[in-house]
């Protein structure tokens, strides 16, 4: 039967559409529906900020409400991208302010945000309500201070992790008297102190006010009267968790705690005085996620804490109440600390163990893979593990695919590069390939230790549905790199520091790499002429060599690259690259376009 | 019990039968509401858009959702298994749906037929929804690379 739909039907179907995949399908049905879904598109993902335009972006979406870009590739976090590589969003901020009068949203990951950027939006969008920076730099509180002074409908500030150069707390009181929309702020990652009584008016009169994460600045003394004035918190996280010993300050902390009975979500507790933990046992009904990554809590008290939440104990009878239930913790929780886990944690999906002390030569907790062992057979919801530790095992790591088939991230990081199977001396190749054999959703993987060409090859048999893959100092030949890219069909993000993998795999492969979103290596051993003819084979590809030993040029064609990026695209070079970027073959793509 | 409660209407489907519901029921429809509201009531209310065997799965929904009885959990439940049809009979639905203004019965059908659309292929949404490709081999290729490339 055929259909004649009014376009107010298909535009009220799309918007139930929740993926952007989704979306893209229906737009690809014919020309009218392509016309009609880019009429009401109003929230879009750009997951590389370089793999399209802003120009591009508002001639096809002239209605956006809501944008989320991501900028610098993932080993930024591990500072091998160089100061001033780019992925700024002023071109997009000021593209978006001519375009999108009524745009309420903007989120970013890795991307170079300007004092400048920020006071320009905070002007422009007149409805602007949620600002989300994660992992951003190049601004100074002095750009805060915009935001919270011109964003009067902001429900959102959330700051993860950024870098941000601290002049002053003062940005905080620019929040007018009248403003009374916030629902969510984190300024987790600030250094200075802001002013408390401006801090506490602000939460006062925000009643919608859900999540409110504190940074360490902000004193123990100071967070009863904070949560007194917002029982209804969700989402809490605290500065320094100690003082000078104040008994008052004890009991004021549990009668605020208990006053709060919504609160699904702790973290903050940086210099945590455990004396100090039990005033929250009263808050912890409905504790499902607990970031206690700061804390450095050794492992009974951290073991109490988590015992104290009595729907944690409960997670069994309860099970409709756990939406992510989340564990992050520093390695002081232990293997003890990690073995009482599954009693209390039931439904426990996902777990980070962060190193409290990774250059230390001498492991300082009693921290192994047993931890994860054990918490992989008590846990069966576990889908989700980062986990730092100094040793492990295949027999381990085959144990632990076997008891948790569901994985779907599993990043291991084994501090010592090269660690081979501390009780056999192998690589730890068998390990990781039960891992992929077993796990058949996995979706991302991150490998440690001691690997050879035939972890790639388990990789490139069973791994159909990995979607990332970060590798380093691993493998012995570009077969290596030739079984990821030929067998790993969900493949999208691959990332490489010091394999040696070099230009046979990656010239054969090279077609692979338009259905991924991006390549990285770094420290391998590409050749200057590898990169130059895969410019030329692949002109749809930027394919970007970075050097900091000046125009690669300069050296002999067979010389390796220091680092290539590689990655799809639909606008062609880059024009705002740093003197130590190169692309490729830049005038044969200058010419196809 | 008001007389407004006891009101009847007739509603006719395009293939001619004739359908006796509750004013206060079919007000749910703000087409049907409006011609109330402005004393257009004719007998029966001919709804030349809508067949029988849509328009008594439309009374079925509509009559439910009146029950002022039920509690919002037990009209839930109802809904889950109402949409429990063939994709073509949703879709005939939804069209009743937006010809008679009948903004509940959209938001639960349009959301089931999002969530049953959650990954298919351009063919599969083509097929199910009877559309034709009128993309030629070149403009289909270019639309193809900028999805997944640039917002995905």
């Amino acid at each position: 039967m055929a259909y004649s739909f009014p376009e107010e039907v298909l535009e009220y179907v799309f918007a139930f559409l929740s993926s952007h995949k989704d979306r893209n399908a229906v737009s690809l049905v014919c020309k009218s529906w392509y016309e009609i879904e880019r009429w009401c598109r109003r929230r879009i993902f750009i997951g590389n900020c370089y793999a399209v335009s802003p120009q591009i972006v508002i001639r096809r979406f002239p209605e956006v409400r809501a944008v989320k870009i991501k900028g610098k590739p993932h080993f930024a976090d591990f500072n091998l991208v160089p100061e001033g590589w780019g992925a700024y969003v002023y071109p997009w901020i000021s593209a978006m302010v001519r375009s999108y009068p009524w745009l309420e949203e903007i989120k970013l990951k890795r991307m170079v945000v300007t004092d400048e950027s920020l006071e320009l939006l905070s002007k422009s969008f007149k409805n602007f309500k949620v600002l989300v920076l994660s992992s951003c730099e190049g601004f100074t509180t002095d750009g805060l201070a915009s935001i919270a002074a011109n964003c009067r409908n902001l429900r959102e500030l959330d700051l993860r992790e950024c870098e941000v150069e601290d002049l002053s707390g003062h940005w905080l009181s620019h929040f007018p008297d009248n403003f009374t929309s916030l629902v969510s702020l984190n300024m987790s990652c600030l250094g200075s102190e802001v002013s408390f009584s401006a801090l506490e008016r602000l939460v006062s009169r925000c009643p919608n006010l859900r999540t409110l994460r504190l940074n360490r600045a902000v004193p123990v003394e100071k967070l009863p009267n904070l949560l007194r004035r917002a029982p209804q918190l969700v989402e809490f996280g605290t500065g320094a968790y100690s003082a000078e010993n104040q008994t008052d300050i004890f009991s004021n902390l549990v009668e605020a705690f208990s006053g709060c009975k919504h609160l699904k979500s702790l973290s903050g507790f940086w210099d945590v005085d455990p004396a100090y933990l039990p005033a929250m046992y009263y808050a912890c009904t409905g504790i499902t996620s607990l970031n206690l990554s700061n804390a450095t809590v050794q492992s009974p008290d951290l073991v109490e804490l988590i015992i104290q939440c009595p729907n944690l104990k409960c997670l069994w009878r309860e099970r409709e109440l756990i939406e992510d239930m989340t564990t992050q913790v520093l390695d002081y929780i232990e293997d003890a600390g990690l073995k009482a886990l599954p009693s209390y944690c039931k439904d426990l999906q996902e777990l980070r163990v962060f190193p409290s002390d990774p250059y230390g030569a001498e492991p300082n907790v009693s921290l192994t893979e047993q931890g994860l062992v054990t918490v992989s057979a008590g846990c069966p919801k576990l889908q989700s593990v980062l986990y730092f530790c100094r040793q492990m095992s295949n027999a381990a790591l085959i144990t632990i695919a076997r008891n948790r088939p569901n994985l779907i991230r599993f990043r291991l990081c084994i501090i010592d590069p090269q660690a081979p199977d501390y009780l056999t001396l192998e690589p730890l190749d068998t390990g990781f390939g039960a891992i992929v054999e077993h796990c058949k959703e996995l979706l991302r993987l991150s490998m440690s230790g001691l690997l050879t060409d035939r972890v790639f090859e388990y990789i490139g048999t069973h791994a159909k549905k990995l979607e990332m893959l970060s590798i380093a100092f691993a493998g012995d030949s570009d077969l290596g790199l030739h079984n990821v890219l030929s067998g790993c069909e969900s493949l999208r993000k691959l990332e490489i520091m010091d394999c040696p993998f070099g230009d046979k795999a990656l010239l054969a492969n090279a077609a692979k790499l338009e259905t991924m979103r991006s390549l990285w290596m770094s420290s391998c051993s590409v050749s200057y002429g590898a990169c130059k003819l895969l410019g030329q084979k692949m002109p749809k590809l930027n394919v970007e060599v970075m050097d900091e030993r000046g125009h690669p040029d300069s050296r002999p064609e067979t010389c390796p690259v220091e680092k290539l990026y590689i990655y799809r695209t639909v606008a062609g070079p880059r024009v705002d690259k740093p003197n130590f970027v190169w692309t490729m073959d830049e005038d044969a793509v200058l010419r196809l376009s | 019990m008001s007389s407004s409660e006891e009101r009847k209407l007739i509603l006719k489907s395009s293939d001619n039968e004739e359908f006796v519901v509750k004013e206060s029921s079919a007000v749910q429809c703000l087409t049907i509401k409006n011609l109330v509201e402005d004393r257009c009531v004719s007998d029966p209310i001919p709804l030349a858009n809508v067949d029988s065997k849509i328009l008594a799965l439309v009374i079925e929904f509509m009559e439910k959702h009146a029950e002022t009885t039920l509690s919002n959990s037990e009209k839930k439940e109802f809904d889950v298994e109402f949409v429990k049809k063939p994709f073509d009979d949703l879709l005939e639905l939804i069209l009743a749906a937006n010809y008679l203004d009948f903004r509940e019965l959209m938001d639960v059908l349009c959301n089931t037929c999002a969530k049953q659309m959650e990954n298919w292929s351009v063919e599969e949404v083509r097929e199910k929804f009877n559309i034709q490709n009128d993309y030629t081999v070149e403009e289909e290729k270019a639309a193809r690379a900028e999805n997944p490339w640039a917002f995905e």
